[in-house]
Formats: structure tokens, sequence, C-alpha cells
């Protein structure tokens, strides 16, 4: 692992934070790429033109939703955009000690699409690949497969914890059943609308997993469907979120980092930065921009790569603490 | 890919929800439910013992037709992809889709 990085890189102990403002990022998001940064507790955002000018002391990379084992417009070929996402990580000037995978590794659980994934992101220069489920990796034989191959380590369902340079990372499962979906007890069935959902075992286990630390500690929490209600008519949200949200609100610093829904949509509420990443295999439309949240099919090859990528998140050594920096593969 | 079933069956080479021996016995007739914009449709059927319903995938995203009491359950069905199963008991058999399960359906057997 990387030496360890100063504290004060990191947000300050019990820094107050205002209410941060919605971020309207949609004119970045036709660009290379977007980077964040926080300033006295208020985001900004601008083009990134220049990735490698943007040298944190603690950098991670998140990749997401994969989708190996999809092969349609408007991408019939994912695995070679994987590829291209994999040396773009390769290649960045600071090496990240660990990425963050958020579900949808494969897109129907099958073993050879999760062979052919591990395959891939064995050449990913790094120490560690942390994964959290998406709905398509455990809806075939209740998250069996997954667990195997990538939840070692993990508990429950595939939840998990860690510190990194004063860091407190959560990566939590909310493609478990619900109470209230069709078969409750089964795996991967969501709640009652289709929405993500925790599950009490596992936001038991959160609760008691951050009771102990100091309110100044900086929490990263990573999962596959948004924990903020982003289109619920799609099932983008997450049905006992609020549950979960209300063990971190006394933090000063939560960032949330999700995938699934396949674009880059970020809001702020209170001290909690949501921020949901790009797909690596095909863009979905905007919330309610189309009949159904499928794939956007009809896309020119130059403008997919505008619109799958990855998310680089950074402590960086300035006066501002934080910066995610969403980058396309065009 | 196509997968069949019937009664507490389903085909043994896609199976992975549960092992059952596929059912060779005699079909009295054939119904055809679609998946389209995330619906079922018919979401509601009606037939007669030993009819063979086959659900047929015509969405870009895959769906499952999945039993609430595991009576019968596809693998996921990407487009095109089909999964049918004979119903042989009569009842009402509620079905939903894993990946979406506010997607739902039922087969009603008289």
């Amino acid at each position: 692992m990387q030496a360890p990085i100063k504290d004060e890189s990191l947000p300050a102990s019990g820094k107050e934070y205002n209410r941060r403002e919605f971020l309207k990022c949609a004119a970045a998001w036709a660009g290379t790429g977007i980077v964040l940064t926080a300033a006295g507790g208020v985001f900004s955002s601008c083009d990134l033109r220049d990735p490698g000018k943007n040298t944190g002391t603690l950098s991670f990379v998140q990749i997401s939703d994969t989708h190996i084992g999809f092969a349609k417009d408007p991408n019939p070929d994912p695995i070679a955009t994987l590829e291209a996402t994999v040396a773009k990580i390769n290649a960045l000037p600071q090496r990240p000690p660990f990425v963050i995978h958020t579900g949808d590794l494969s897109h129907l659980s099958k073993a050879e699409e999760f062979d052919t994934l591990e395959q891939i992101l064995k050449s990913l220069k790094t120490e560690k690949i942390f994964y959290v489920p998406g709905e398509h990796d455990v809806f075939v034989d209740q998250g069996k497969r997954f667990l195997e191959r990538f939840g070692k380590g993990t508990q429950g369902a595939g939840w998990q914890s860690f510190d990194y340079n004063g860091t407190h990372f959560v990566g939590l499962n909310n493609v478990v059943a619900a109470s209230s979906g069709p078969t409750p007890g089964s795996f991967a069935n969501g709640g009652s609308e289709g929405l993500g959902s925790l599950g009490r075992d596992q936001l038991d286990w959160l609760q008691k997993d951050v009771a102990g630390l100091s309110a100044s500690t900086p929490i990263v929490v990573f999962t596959h469907v948004p924990l903020w209600s982003v289109y619920p008519q799609w099932g983008w949200g997450t049905e006992d979120s609020e549950q979960a949200l209300g063990y971190l609100k006394r933090f000063g610093s939560v960032t949330v980092l999700n995938g699934h829904i396949h674009q880059v949509l970020q809001k702020t509420e209170g001290n909690v930065t949501f921020h949901t990443a790009r797909s690596t295999a095909y863009p979905q439309p905007a919330p309610g921009a189309a009949p159904s949240p499928g794939p956007m099919k009809d896309l020119p090859a130059d403008r997919l790569k505008q619109m799958i990528g990855l998310t680089e998140v950074k402590y960086v050594e300035t006066n501002s603490p934080l910066a995610i920096i969403d980058t396309v593969l065009a | 890919m196509f997968l069949s079933g019937c009664g507490a069956s389903r085909a043994s080479s896609t199976a992975k929800i549960a092992n059952h021996t596929p059912d060779e016995g005699p079909v009295s007739a054939e119904i055809e439910i679609k998946i389209e914009d995330y619906v079922f449709v018919p979401a509601e059927a009606t037939i007669a013992p030993g009819t063979r319903v086959t659900w047929v995938n015509k969405d870009e995203d895959p769906h499952t037709a999945t039993s609430t009491d595991d009576r019968f359950g596809s693998d996921g069905l990407d487009t095109g992809d089909k999964y049918s199963f004979v119903f042989r008991e009569k009842g009402d058999f509620s079905y939903y889709c894993a990946l979406h399960p506010h997607m739902k359906g039922v087969i009603k057997v008289q």
C-alpha cells in the first residue's frame, strides 16, 4: 500500500460545512470530464482538460457497470471499452492504491462473464480491488457466484468496511431483498417497486461499524444503487437509505459513490455528497428522458466514448481537500 | 437461448435456480407472453391445464420470469431469449422479473 499521507491533506477535523448547492454539471459532461473540488464546503466544477496536472496525495479510482456479456448497441464490445478504461487508469500520474467497482460487473451473472472481468482487471496497476454487487450480478443465483469470487473478506451478503489514511470506507450491498419485495428472504429482488434495499441486518451492522468513529473522520460509502432518490419510477433509489444516512449524519464529511444509472449526477445534502459514476459499457438516458431506462442505442462510436468512463477521487494537498474527477474514454 | 420446463420442471442444461428434470409430457395448447418496455404482455393470462407458456424478451435489457413460490423461473433472458413452462395444475401462479421486481404477472390455470 502507498505510504500514509499527512492528516492535514484531509478535511479539517470538526470542520463545519455549509449546505452545498446542487451542482449543475450538464455542460461539462459533454467535455473530457469534470473536476469537482471543495473549497469552504461548497463544491465548484470545471472541465477536466489535463488530468495529469491534478496530483493529489491520496487518490483512488471508481469503475462501475462494466456489464461484461452485454453485446448490443450502442456498444457491441464492452470488453474493449473496459480494457481502454484499464489503460487509462494504468496511465494515471499517481498509481491508485486501490480501485472500487460499484457493481454490475456482469450482464447476466454468467460464470464466463465473471471470468472475463477478472482476467481484464488483473492488469490493473493497483494493490487491491473492492467490489460491491449490482443486481445483474446476483439475480440468477442469489449472489452465490459473485460472493464466491468477489466477496472474500466481506460480511453478510457482501458488505465491508476498511480504513485508509484516516478515511473510513464502507461498501454496502443494496441489491438485497427487502421485506416489501415479491419474495422476502431471497436475494437481489430489491424492494416492492424495484428500488434498492439494504435490509435490517446490514443497517444494524452499519450502525455498529461507525459507532466508535470520531465525527471528524471522513467517510466514503460505495454501493451500487443511488442512496438518494434519483428517479424512483425507474427504481433509481434505495428504499431504506434514510436509515443508513441517519447513522452518518454526525460526520463532517460523507461522500457516497454509486453506479447503476450509467451517467454522472451529483448532489449535496448537508455534509453528504452523492456522486453517481458512468458505466464503462453503455450510457442510460437521463431520468425520465425516455420511456424506459434501457441502453441509449443510437449513438455514434465517438459519442459513446464521451459517455462512458471512470471516476477518480482525490484528497488534494491544497486548500481544496476533495476532488472527484470523471474521465471519459474519448 | 431457449429454455423449457414443465410442472415443477425446468430444462436441466441451463437451469441454475433449481434442479428438476425436464417435463416431456403432452402439451394441449401454447401461448406467448411478450416482455416489452418493462411490462409482461399480457400481464394476466388465463389458460387450461397442460398449456405451455413461453415468455419472449423483446427489450434491450435482460429480464426474468420468476415464480413467487419457486415453482418455475427463467435464467436471465437477454434480448430475443425465450423461456417456457408447462402448467399442469390449476391455480393462480404469480411471477415477476428478478431484475425489475415492479414487473409482475399472473398465470391463471382453470
